[in-house]
């Protein structure tokens, strides 16, 4: 699931042109990510609708197809069957935006249907495999039908004008997952048992951004998620745009998280753009993530991921119109994510937690009134 | 997960004493200094961590309170400990339904190796998978241990219901003898936690000078953190070990028209009365104490301490040839 994650990180970083702010527009993107078992392809718009003058309404819709080809460990799994996964992913959120001279609100309603990630339609699988027979005490193996929905609502204040915005957020999000199974020991016999249907996330955050002079600018994010049967998680986020002389910007960011009992993930990622004429530039950009591995106690089988590091570097070619009312974009890299190996626990997931070269490239359009 | 295991169940102290064997031996005092934990080869007894720990009850505090708590959980008596030896046990075969014990499946001798099992097991999987290639083949190929014992594989299965499931489970695993242990009233002689594959060896070889019939030589629960990367490596230095069992020679061996006893003598016609009750060792009223030994067409083969070893036979005796003196003796042979 983190490297499903870490790649939509790495969308959402790369989805500025989608970004339309209060101006009326409309984007869409189409973006592709690609290794040798599994295809991961998806197609967003967005679009902004003027409603007054100091009111708007955001939208946007996603279809994300996962193609995944399901391989057990089969020298320990003795009921793994090679098979094809398919599943999409339909997400769909709006957001009323009302703006005054110094604050801008936003509530958000979003939600989705499908599963979030190739990790859990590939776990999900193993359950299905391993206890979709029968044949135990306790619970029976269910289809999933994963969905959720949120709300969330920020606030952004404009404290220095035109130079420092301050954003609070607080989202709530469901979301019914696919669950995971165990085996409960009872003494004189065994029964199975289902973990989490339903997880209540509550978050908060604060972005302080800043424009420290003609030619840089920041931004900080802190976060607190609290997720449930799990510890609260921190995370921090920093971004510092730079502009170099006439044609050059560079972009760096970083990142860090961290949960109770045992899980850190921090990333790095550095952008550099050179603007060409005529409204086109091209930049490189690099990014490495780390983290620790996933948390989950589990008695005889656990999915929890061991630790990821990915690295990732892609060209992007950008365009945009001599008014600055359209642009386009192109962008295309490989990205490698490398598993610390399997343990005993995680050893039947060995074909999901190896590693992989991913190819990952996008298209994007933007049109603004 | 586990709350309400058995395990759980019990205070830490209790379960520890029970684990090593204590309540079966509260009794038989003498028999502690030969037990040794379960899991006996496991880094943990390597390093004398269990052997400690349990010396450390034997204190009359200690024994007090073992003897407190043991009465208090009396269905939890009775786990064997390795050098103990096992009782009889009826199983029901897997795949016939039919009533088997334990002294049947041994019956022939050689080595038992016990593996419980479950299909859902995780760590089942891979250890049956281990120990089909390192035990079942290994020794299948070789047609026995290192002294040519048969070595029989033994599954037993803890999951009962979800036939098809056990079914591709041993099917996967080429398991071949198959019993029911569906309520774990075996695996508990055994072990009193949870988790599973448990493993145990068993000498069914009579009058191994190895180790007596029956007796454990070997368990191990690898389950979890206790888990071994490669069971088999563990298990066969246990199964070469055993050797096979001498047959005690018998009187009629040696002296084969030797009649039947009268007050614990017997007649041959050669040599006359002997009392054979330590046999190989007689008494004869001439000779004294003497070892007795078959030689080739009738011939006897025998030690005693005056004379050392000599050979005679039906047509010579009471001449005798003394391998010391390297020359025929007659009575009285000095």
């Amino acid at each position: 699931m983190k490297a499903a994650w870490s790649i939509l990180g790495i969308l959402a970083a790369g989805g500025g042109l989608a970004e339309a702010g209060m101006i009326p527009g409309w984007s869409a993107t189409a973006e592709g990510f690609l290794t040798g078992d599994i295809r991961i392809m998806s197609a967003e718009s967005r679009g902004t609708l003027a409603l007054k003058p100091e009111a708007s309404l955001d939208w946007g819709l996603q279809a994300l197809r996962q193609e995944v080809e399901y391989r057990p460990n089969r020298p320990i799994d003795p009921f793994g069957e090679e098979t094809e996964l398919e599943d999409i992913l339909l997400e769909g959120h709006m957001a009323l935006v009302a703006k005054s001279s110094r604050w801008e609100h936003r509530a958000t309603l979003s939600g989705y249907t499908g599963f979030r990630s190739y990790t859990a339609l590939w776990i999900d699988e193993y359950y299905r495999q391993q206890y979709g027979n029968g044949g135990l005490p306790g619970v029976a193996y269910e289809d999933p039908d994963p969905y959720g929905y949120g709300l969330e609502w920020s606030s952004r204040l404009e404290w220095k004008p035109a130079s420092a915005f301050l954003t609070f957020s607080a989202a709530y999000l469901l979301d019914r997952v696919a669950p995971g199974y165990e085996i409960e020991d009872l003494g004189s016999s065994f029964e199975l048992v289902r973990g989490e249907t339903r997880l209540h996330t509550w978050t908060g955050a604060m972005i302080l951004e800043s424009v420290l002079n003609s030619f840089s600018r920041t931004r900080h994010s802190i976060r607190v998620t609290k997720t449930t049967s799990r510890e609260v998680r921190w995370s921090w986020n920093g971004a510092l745009n730079l502009a170099l002389g006439n044609h050059w910007i560079a972009r760096t960011e970083g990142a860090f998280a961290k949960e109770d009992p045992r899980f850190e993930a921090w990333s790095v990622r550095q952008a550099l753009e050179f603007e060409l004429s005529d409204g086109w530039a091209v930049s490189v950009t690099a990014r490495y993530y780390e983290d620790t591995g996933q948390i989950e106690s589990a008695n005889l089988v656990s999915s929890a991921a061991p630790a990821l590091d990915t690295r990732s570097i892609f060209l992007t070619l950008r365009q945009s119109s001599p008014d600055g009312e359209s642009g386009f974009s192109i962008s295309v890299g490989p990205y490698l994510s490398h598993y610390a190996p399997t343990g005993l626990g995680t050893e039947r997931f060995a074909g999901l937690y190896r590693d992989r070269d991913w190819w990952w490239g996008r298209v994007a359009f933007s049109k603004s009134y | 997960m586990n709350h309400l295991s058995p395990r759980s169940l019990l205070p830490p102290l209790e379960y520890h004493l029970s684990l090593t064997g204590f309540r079966k031996y509260h009794l038989s005092l003498t028999k502690l200094s030969r037990t040794v934990p379960i899991n006996y080869l496991s880094p943990t007894a390597l390093t004398g961590a269990s052997r400690t720990s349990r010396i450390n009850y034997l204190s009359l505090p200690g024994l007090l309170l073992a003897c407190a708590l043991l009465a208090a959980f009396p269905a939890r008596a009775g786990a064997y400990v390795v050098g103990d030896t096992l009782d009889d046990f009826t199983f029901t075969d897997y795949r016939t339904g039919e009533e088997v014990s334990l002294y049947e499946l041994g019956e022939g001798g050689g080595v038992l190796v016990l593996e419980w099992f479950a299909w859902w097991c995780p760590f089942c999987a891979r250890a049956a998978g281990n120990v089909e290639t390192g035990i079942v083949q290994y020794y299948g190929a070789k047609g026995g241990n290192k002294h040519g014992l048969p070595v029989r594989h033994i599954a037993l299965n803890v999951q009962g219901g979800a036939r098809d499931q056990s079914d591709t489970f041993i099917a996967t695993y080429g398991m071949g003898t198959v019993l029911e242990d569906y309520d774990r009233a075996y695996f508990y002689q055994f072990n009193y936690g949870g988790g599973q594959p448990l493993f145990a060896i068993i000498n069914a070889e009579p009058d191994s000078p190895s180790a007596g019939r029956w007796e454990l030589l070997y368990t191990r629960l690898n389950y979890a953190g206790n888990e071994a990367p490669d069971i088999s490596a563990l298990m066969r230095p246990v199964i070469d070990s055993i050797m096979p069992g001498v047959v005690p020679p018998m009187v009629e061996d040696v002296f084969p028209m030797a009649g039947t006893a009268v007050e614990g003598w017997r007649r041959s016609p050669w040599f006359g009365w002997f009392q054979p009750d330590g046999f190989p060792i007689v008494y004869h009223p001439r000779l004294g104490f003497a070892w007795a030994e078959a030689g080739a067409e009738g011939h006897v083969y025998l030690y005693s301490p005056e004379l050392g070893w000599i050979w005679t036979g039906p047509e010579m005796f009471p001449i005798v040839y003394s391998y010391r003196e390297g020359a025929w003796l007659i009575p009285p042979w000095e």
